[in-house]
């Protein structure tokens, strides 16, 4: 039985002149992991593909494939499907013969590969279309065949460059499902880099985060969302809201900040010293809207400025005067028992439970600079 | 960690064990692209193919002349020489850019027709703009003479005052009509890949068809502008058999060096053929440079004229206009040769033709020979161009490189064909053993390379790179890609880039004028036939030319059937 | 600024109807959105209301006149292109500028123009900066200053967010909105995210395949659909079929593979074959209490999706469900394999009659 490859890579770096792709890049993925490679364009997340497909080479740095150093082995022998953001179907062959090309290049006979490939039609339920050319099939049935073909390689490792980028986005959170258990079902190791953050919180085992070619965070995704690193990270996957301040009391289990001359919130994190400048972030779920004053703690009144409907979930912008604006999710119920649409204008309450509200360093660049904010 | 099923096993590089089963073609073929693998093997192609380039096409063609020693600058001491000479350059390239220019502003809007319009007449007008291209040049050299000059031409619709004698005006009526398609080709193809978007976007915020066009669509298209600026002025720079034509007494270049030629005067023949050379590639090199950097008028805006001036009366009008041109100036004259050949079906010519009677044993035997130097060229050019076409569309030898072969391919065409011949003859001269039928196999080779090669760099552009990169992950060495891939994608280009060479090597004069010494090649026979070096009847010109035309037309043709099955 | 009606527009491409008999009224500075899977027809429409595509049939109205047979440039529209089309051979601000010059307006009044429209726009951009050297964001907000600053009187938006990252576009549609309101444009805006539609939406049109669906607030759509389509394309939901067992007053009991359950509906006969739908945030999961209950099953996959959590649950009678519950920090309630029971919210589950041509058809989303 072939064992599956594990990647790692040591400080891999790659720059273009000045620019610097990747940059001092290590990494562990087990075998048979489905990772997420996240980030905003131009992170690097391709060239971090294109380095372990072997498509780009580093400028410094180690990759290894199975315990074993590949750095300078080609593509053709590396044994690790890729498959790019347009599919790059071959267009002048058939479904079918698209799907058997990967086996013929490795060696099996016509015959042979025409089985293979009629096996993973099968596989992606794609039987009936085996004579059809790619122009004549639709968005998602082109990504099924580009991963028939990636996988009928027999390929231990698959590389998706955005594979759900084409498609509707009604159409992608049922995609993206189907995926993952293609993959599982055949205990590939898959990276799939995408821009799209909820995407990665459904189906990743774990995610990396890369911003400016570098590594941001790598870990489960309820680690992610529940401990960032960074404001970035708070910001980038998942949203919250940031208020910033400085610390005037703390203990342990809890600190205090002042965010606006005079009025503080508490934390219950630890960690500052007095007097330092930080950054309250807390997620727009927790913020609660509270339409009568209350004396618990971190509480502030403010302004019901706007309501957007995002379907499950109303987004309620509250203006609190000096404080600054903060965003809140509330559950379409909720908000309806409360008649938040028709508070529109008028003085509500939010409110954030001290458990859930995080304290990061204030960074060097201005906030908004650092969050990439329009 | 569920491992989950697997559909069957592989050795550790995923490659399954051979067998003794497996035939001996296959094993050829897996040997192959293997060994394709290795850099080595395709660096010694790259370079084969590079070498070809510079010994076959490139230098003798661009240096040779500089063979020709002292005797060049002979000339020198001869100013009525000199003036003549020195009139006849200048000819030439006034000629070139004016109808180039010409040409640029009526087949601009036939293209923009041809791609824009909605109307059932596209394709035949498509069709019909193609005429001058199937015309071989000494067909169309003589219809336009014909025309323009011959009794039974313009003078008997419009009157005698219309008849041009054959000079320099019947020389740019000559190169108007054979450069227009040309132009209308090279924007069709342009057009057809350009994004409307820019100029919708232009009309959404309140442009007018013409505002948009003029400020966001002809700068953007500026590089196909002047690429067909470009081919047409090489087009017109270096023709020479129907030149010599029509030119009457006027010298033009190609037509003071044949003449130099058929007087035996070395000197002139080999400084102007010089001067020809070095301005030509100089000019095509500025071109190239300043043309980004040249900016159309676009800042003025004039809102109430070009409204007025996209109106649908105004551009029923242009139509007209660009409709009547094309008609008069390029239809009419490259189909004029009909007549003539039509009359000798009747009257018995065509039985002597079938007989070989007379003339017409050495007319077959020049088509053959023709035929048979076309065939040779151009499969030599395919084979020898693929590597290269790769190498510049991949730029595998990296940037600097590749720009700078880019460009150098285009030198051969761009220089007049007649010089290159003068030039070629002179370097293969000092080679002992070159049969004259080899001299002109490689005069023609470097002609046409250009042609097949650019048409498959173009096709192999066109293929995303994505597509090589996935086949490669998926384990296809290089050999496999280029079988599998790179040739059926691009089978169209090198059905058309071959052709091309082919039937550019059939119409070829100048160059195997400069060469030939006892070989005569179809086109330079009908050209003596014309000029009455040898006697042949008007309609014996007629059948002759109306044979080639046709022949050339079964060659088209055989194009887009083979093409259009796949 | 005016409100738009389109009367019975059609285009057919070849044999296929790209559009079929589509009319719509749109009042003064609505925010109108169409959204509708790939190939519905809602870029063809936008496209004739611009007047880029000739429509078949049909007539179109801005304000009181008649545009039906007037060309773009004559409409005074601002579009925004999926491709952005920023003219790449001109600077970002002659770009912006490219409206007022076309329109004869002066060189220096134009420049000051410009720098209004781009304030207003918040973009910061020197004079010598040429689209490409844009970020994605920046040049989508450059090309709504272009927009804008040909003066339209309607704004036409075709997926103007679609190149952008996920979490830009999440931003920037909220600046959309603003500007849009600020100006008092009356705006129509074509996607196929229809949370994006629903976040800054008026009202919304529902497309498929060359015909208007459904119109209505985004509330009313999402709350009470009339159409099973709409409730699939505008967010999650579960489709449960079953048979009425009995119907009044508003209620319906339905038997869904021998379980019973309460829903919503009227109208509907014994033994009539239904669909239950109910949205995955108005389904609780919670553990099994007693052995062998209606309505339990094993938990199949559960993810922490960021500020919800997603269970699917696989019921005792074979159906699958999926639950959203809102991430409180607390831990969730189930893990997989886990036995736990399913409710649904009160009004949560509606009925709805069997379409004619099938319920996959009618739910297909492309």
């Amino acid at each position: 039985m072939r064992a599956m490859p594990s990647i790692k890579l040591l400080n891999v770096t790659r720059t273009y002149g000045r620019i610097r792709a990747i940059d001092k890049v290590s990494l562990e993925i087990a075998e048979g992991e489905y990772v997420c490679v996240l980030g905003p364009t131009g992170a690097g997340k391709t060239t971090l593909l294109r380095l372990i497909a072997g498509l780009t080479t580093a400028t410094s740095g180690a990759i290894e494939l199975d315990g074993k150093d590949i750095t300078d082995v080609p593509p053709e022998n590396r044994n690790a499907s890729y498959v790019p953001q347009q599919y790059a179907l071959f267009p002048h062959m058939t479904v079918r013969d698209n799907v058997a090309f990967g086996p013929l290049a490795r060696g099996f006979t016509p015959e042979e590969s025409l089985q293979i490939a009629h096996e993973m039609l099968k596989l992606v339920r794609l039987s009936h279309r085996a004579t059809a050319y790619p122009h004549e099939l639709s968005g998602g049935m082109q990504q099924r065949v580009a991963l028939a073909r990636g996988l009928a390689g027999r390929s231990p490792l698959l590389l998706l460059d955005e594979p759900l980028g084409a498609i509707d986005a009604r159409l992608r959170v049922i995609l993206r499902y189907e995926l993952k258990k293609l993959a599982k079902e055949l205990g590939v190791t898959t990276l799939h880099v995408t821009h799209d953050q909820q995407e990665a919180m459904s189906i990743a085992d774990r995610i990396v985060v890369l911003r400016d070619g570098a590594v941001q965070q790598f870990g489960r995704p309820s680690e992610i969302y529940q401990g960032p690193r960074s404001p970035f990270l708070a910001s980038f996957v998942g949203g919250a809201n940031f208020l910033e301040g400085v610390v005037v009391r703390e203990a342990r289990d809890a600190t205090m900040i002042d965010v606006a001359e005079g009025f503080s919130i508490s934390s219950s994190r630890d960690g500052h010293g007095m007097g330092d400048f930080v950054i309250a972030s807390f997620r727009q779920e927790v913020t609660l809207i509270l339409t009568n004053a209350s004396l618990e703690e971190n509480v502030v009144p403010g302004r019901l400025v706007s309501i957007s409907i995002l379907g499950a979930f109303l987004r309620c912008v509250v203006d609190l005067g000096r404080i600054g604006e903060v965003v809140a999710k509330v559950s379409l119920r909720e908000a309806l028992g409360q008649r938040l649409p028709d508070r529109v204008g008028d003085v509500v309450y939010v409110r954030v439970d001290r458990n859930r509200i995080m304290i990061f360093d204030r960074p060097e660049r201005p906030l908004a600079v650092e969050l990439e904010a329009f | 960690m569920g491992r989950g099923k697997k559909v069957g096993d592989g050795s550790e590089t995923g490659r399954p064990p051979r067998d003794s089963s497996t035939s001996l073609k296959r094993r050829a073929l897996l040997f192959l692209d293997s060994a394709s693998g290795s850099r080595g093997a395709r660096a010694a192609a790259y370079t084969l193919g590079i070498l070809f380039f510079l010994i076959i096409v490139f230098v003798p063609p661009v240096f040779g002349i500089l063979l020709g020693g002292s005797k060049i600058f002979e000339m020198l001491s001869h100013p009525d020489l000199m003036s003549r000479g020195g009139s006849a350059i200048a000819a030439s390239f006034a000629i070139a850019v004016t109808v180039s220019l010409l040409d640029l502003a009526a087949g601009l809007p036939m293209a923009w027709f041809i791609v824009r319009s909605r109307s059932g007449w596209v394709s035949t007008i498509d069709t019909l703009a193609n005429i001058p291209f199937i015309v071989p040049t000494v067909a169309l050299g003589y219809s336009v003479l014909a025309f323009w000059s011959g009794p039974q031409g313009i003078g008997s619709l419009l009157g005698s005052q219309f008849v041009f004698s054959p000079g320099w005006q019947t020389i740019v009526l000559l190169h108007f009509a054979f450069s227009y398609p040309v132009i209308v080709r090279v924007m069709v193809g342009a057009l057809q890949g350009y994004k409307e978007v820019y100029e919708t976007a232009a009309r959404t915020l309140g442009a007018s068809p013409l505002t948009a066009v003029r400020t966001v669509s002809l700068p953007l298209l500026k590089p196909a502008l002047v690429a067909a600026f470009l081919l047409a002025f090489a087009r017109s720079l270096s023709e020479t058999g129907a030149t010599v034509m029509v030119a009457g007494a006027f010298e033009n270049g190609p037509v003071f060096i044949r003449n130099a030629r058929a007087a035996g005067e070395q000197s002139p023949l080999l400084f102007v053929s010089l001067v020809l050379i070095v301005t030509s590639s100089l000019f095509f090199i500025a071109i190239r440079i300043l043309a980004p950097k040249m900016h159309l008028p676009i800042s003025t805006v004039r809102p109430n004229l070009e409204k007025r001036l996209s109106s649908t009366p105004a551009l029923m009008s242009r139509n007209l206009l660009v409709f009547l041109v094309f008609a008069l100036f390029v239809i009419v004259p490259s189909l004029f040769v009909v007549l003539p050949g039509a009359s000798a079906i009747t009257d018995g010519t065509l039985q002597e033709a079938v007989a070989s009677m007379g003339i017409w044993s050495k007319y077959w035997q020049s088509m053959g020979l023709s035929y048979l130097i076309a065939l040779v060229a151009t499969c030599v050019n395919v084979v020898a161009g693929l590597p290269m076409s790769i190498l510049i569309a991949r730029r595998r030898g990296g940037r600097v490189v590749s720009g700078v072969l880019d460009t150098l391919i285009n030198i051969p065409i761009v220089v007049p064909s007649i010089a290159l011949g003068v030039s070629i003859g002179i370097f293969w001269g000092g080679v002992a053993g070159i049969s004259e039928f080899w001299l002109l196999v490689f005069a023609h080779a470097s002609i046409t390379y250009t042609y097949f090669v650019r048409s498959m760099i173009a096709a192999v552009e066109s293929i995303p790179l994505e597509v090589e990169d996935v086949a490669r992950t998926l384990g296809a060495r290089p050999l496999m890609i280029f079988r599998r891939l790179t040739i059926p994608l691009s089978k169209y280009s090198l059905m058309a880039g071959a052709i091309m060479a082919f039937t550019r090597s059939i119409d070829e004069t100048g160059a195997t004028l400069a060469v030939a010494k006892n070989l005569t090649t179809a086109p330079v026979l009908m050209v003596d036939w014309v000029k009455g070096t040898v006697a042949a009847s008007p309609h014996a010109i007629g059948l002759g030319l109306g044979i080639l035309v046709l022949t050339s037309f079964v060659s088209l043709l055989v194009l887009t059937i083979t093409t259009r099955r796949t | 600024m005016p409100d738009v009606r389109v009367a019975g527009v059609g285009k057919k491409y070849k044999d296929v109807d790209a559009l079929s008999d589509v009319s719509l009224q749109i009042k003064d500075q609505e925010y109108i959105s169409i959204i509708g899977p790939s190939g519905c027809g809602k870029s063809t429409l936008l496209k004739c209301i611009a007047g880029i595509i000739k429509q078949d049939s049909g007539q179109i109205f801005i304000g009181d006149r008649e545009v039906t047979a007037l060309p773009p440039e004559e409409r005074q529209l601002g579009y925004m292109f999926q491709e952005i089309a920023l003219f790449p051979h001109m600077s970002a601000w002659d770009n912006v500028g490219y409206g007022p010059r076309v329109r004869g307006k002066a060189r220096e009044l134009t420049r000051r123009f410009v720098g209004q429209v781009m304030e207003m726009t918040r973009l910061k951009i020197g004079a010598r900066t040429y689209p490409d050297e844009l970020s994605g964001g920046a040049k989508q907000k450059t090309a709504l200053a272009r927009a804008i600053a040909a003066e339209p009187q309607l704004m036409l938006l075709d997926e103007p967010l679609g190149a952008l990252d996920a979490h830009v576009r999440a931003i920037l549609r909220y600046e959309l909105r603003r500007l849009v309101n600020e100006l008092g444009l009356t705006a129509i805006h074509v996607t196929h995210d229809q949370e994006e539609a629903m976040s800054i939406s008026d009202r919304l049109v529902i497309m498929k395949a060359g015909r208007v669906v459904e119109v209505g607030t985004p509330l009313e759509l999402y709350l009470n659909p009339k159409r099973l389509f709409t409730a699939n394309f505008l967010g999650e939901a579960n489709f449960i079929p079953g048979n009425v067992e009995n119907c009044d007053h508003g209620h319906v009991t339905a038997s869904v593979n021998g379980w019973k359950i309460d829903s919503q509906g009227s109208g509907f006969t014994k033994g009539q074959r239904v669909v239950l739908v109910v949205r995955p945030e108005s389904v609780v999961v919670a553990p099994k209490k007693q052995p062998d209950e209606q309505w339990t099953g094993t938990v199949r996959d559960r993810a922490l999706l960021g500020d919800y959590v997603r269970t699917e649950v696989e019921l005792g009678n074979g159906l699958h469900v999926t639950a959203h519950t809102t991430n409180r920090g607390v831990e969730p309630v189930s893990s997989v394999g886990e036995r736990v029971r399913v409710d649904f919210a009160e009004g949560g589950l509606i009925a709805y009659q069997v379409p004619a041509h099938g319920l996959d058809v009618e739910l297909a989303l492309e």
